[in-house]
């Protein structure tokens, strides 16, 4: 086989297009493609632990199976033969989904999850689930390793998906976010997430935290890859609601007084500039605005969150309550002092900022609000306390819910893509955009892309097995490229 | 701030988890309800409109806006 840029390269390092025209053209057979992301998990995994179960004679199966109908000529789209990885609170037929915890060990669904059947019908092939915080709750701390700087946060609560897609064990995979945890992971890793407006994927079969906040999202290395597997996981109605959205502006707005409340350091400060610097290069329009509602996002998001958790977990808690990890059972736990008065102000809340955010969009006729994903470089694990109902001024994991939490309150789309690197670790650029309008946030962030050249950005193991295939920085470039951020300021 | 649950949040909790509340997190969830209590106290003071309140008393919260 030969790369993209016709060196000879692994499988394992395609990506999800780049592999989908191989396999279409015959130039790569699934089985093939399938084995060699096997063995990258093989090579990977013992010091990682990205994957919490790999069913590899399943994977091999369907695989099989992908090959046969494509010598028959029945190729079935873009995901035909493409392997996946599914984080650990996604429901998979006869295959464990245990939400990371001890509280639901042997959890067998009978039936995959809705979106875990949408991606099987269009011939994705099941890899397996990726490690998760304890029930997408964040208060344990998972085995998994940043694979930019091992002991460093690895990104939650889809920290397995995030490591298994930067390592290339996966082309792309599922991650669930509740306030912030497939952009999260995806920021941290070097990556591309984006979590689609409320409503266009069938969440049927997710183990949940709060239906008020939930939502299913692609991880993948590029945004063309995110694009293709967002429209493999779309609903029927979701589809159409996405194809009936406006265009949108070529004008972003940002509110750097809530970078400041957020606690952006100086030196994501600097990335993120000049990443919209560089937008406004290829014809994107920049206005300045003022939005300090945002900074409701955060409380609102942990009202939510107690409240419903406490009684979707409600029966594990009561049956199997040392089960859970401590921090994990408090947080349940307290859910039950939050009182129906207490939710009924959150509600009220997410109208105003709903209305807010409107209000600023439309005024300034914006397609996006711009900021960085997260406020910091990912600290030392050690370092990171667990504590949500902080106010999100500390280094802990409220801090890196005060940029995100909005999206998932107001339903609205959050998209995270590549944009720097300081102190050796990725940064990401984050867009929030309109309701449905996620394509726009994807065409943005393309634009981006392309302009900047953060594309196939890799953490430094990507290079221990052979050269990159796909066009991206090689390790030179990447420590070229760091004086870059730093200069901007 | 300094917060405490009441007497009623407390029997709310018991009546879930039983008496084990009292032995094993009771601490952690005091400490944690009063960080809490600062964002339900930030929550109070937002200045809703009266179709804001109307919004928020629909049983379900509809995606979307429109111009």
């Amino acid at each position: 086989m030969t790369s993209n840029g016709g060196s000879a390269a692994q499988p394992w390092q395609l990506d999800i297009t780049g592999a989908s025209r191989l396999i279409a053209a015959r130039k790569l057979g699934v089985t093939e493609y399938t084995r060699s992301l096997l063995e990258r998990i093989a090579t990977t995994d013992p010091a990682l632990r990205a994957w919490q179960l790999v069913d590899e004679a399943s994977a091999l199966a369907a695989a099989r199976a992908a090959d046969r109908d494509i010598t028959r000529g029945r190729l079935r789209g873009p995901l035909h033969g493409i392997p996946f990885g599914v984080k650990d609170v996604i429901d998979t037929a006869g295959v464990a989904t245990e939400g990371g915890s001890r509280a639901y060990t042997a959890r067998i669904p009978g039936v995959d999850s809705a979106v875990v059947r949408s991606l099987r019908e269009q011939g994705a092939i099941l890899l397996g689930k990726t490690v998760t915080h304890e029930i997408a709750y964040g208060q344990n701390v998972p085995p998994t390793q940043n694979p930019w700087r091992p002991g460093r946060y690895p990104g939650g609560s889809s920290a397995g998906s995030g490591v298994a897609v930067a390592v290339g064990s996966a082309p792309g995979c599922l991650g669930t976010d509740t306030a912030g945890s497939v952009r999260n992971p995806a920021s941290v890793n070097g990556l591309v997430g984006l979590r689609p407006t409320t409503g266009v994927i069938d969440l049927t079969g997710m183990m949940h935290l709060t239906r008020r906040l939930d939502q299913i999202g692609p991880i993948t290395r590029t945004i063309e890859d995110c694009s293709v597997l967002l429209d493999g996981m779309l609903s029927p109605e979701g589809r159409r609601r996405l194809n009936a959205a406006e265009g949108g502006t070529l004008r972003i707005g940002v509110d750097f007084e809530h970078w400041r409340e957020a606690g952006v350091t100086d030196q994501v400060s600097d990335a993120v500039r000049l990443a919209v610097k560089q937008l406004t290069e290829t014809g994107v329009e920049v206005v300045e605005v003022s939005l300090p509602e945002l900074r409701l996002g955060l409380p609102v998001t942990l009202l939510f969150c107690l409240f419903d958790a406490s009684r979707e977990h409600r029966a594990a808690l009561n049956e199997r309550p040392d089960a859970f990890a401590v921090g994990t059972r408090v947080m349940l736990e307290l859910g039950h002092l939050v009182t129906e008065n207490d939710l009924l102000l959150a509600r009220q809340a997410r109208s105003y900022l709903r209305r807010r955010i409107r209000e600023t969009f439309l005024a300034h006729d914006l397609a996006a609000l711009v900021s960085p994903t997260l406020a910091s470089t990912p600290p030392p694990l050690g370092q990171l306390a667990a504590d949500l109902t902080r106010d999100g001024a500390e280094a802990d994991l409220s801090s890196a819910l005060v940029l995100l939490s909005p999206a998932n309150v107001c339903g609205l789309p959050g998209l995270s893509v590549p944009c720097g690197i300081a102190d050796g670790m990725p940064i990401g650029l984050h867009l929030l955009g309109r309701p449905f309008a996620d394509r726009t946030l994807l065409a943005l962030a393309g634009r981006f892309e392309a302009a900047a050249g953060w594309r196939g950005l890799h953490p430094p193991c990507w290079y221990d097995a052979s050269p990159a295939v796909d066009g991206g920085p090689d390790a030179e470039q990447l420590v070229a490229a760091e004086p870059l951020v730093e200069e901007a300021g | 701030v300094t917060a405490h649950p009441s007497a009623e949040q407390w029997a709310a909790v018991a009546a879930v988890v039983g008496e084990r509340i009292t032995r094993a997190d009771r601490r952690a969830l005091a400490d944690a309800y009063g960080n809490l209590a600062r964002g339900i106290a930030q929550l109070a003071t937002v200045p809703v409109s009266p179709a804001d309140r109307a919004e928020a008393a629909e049983p379900e919260f509809e995606v979307g806006w429109t111009a």
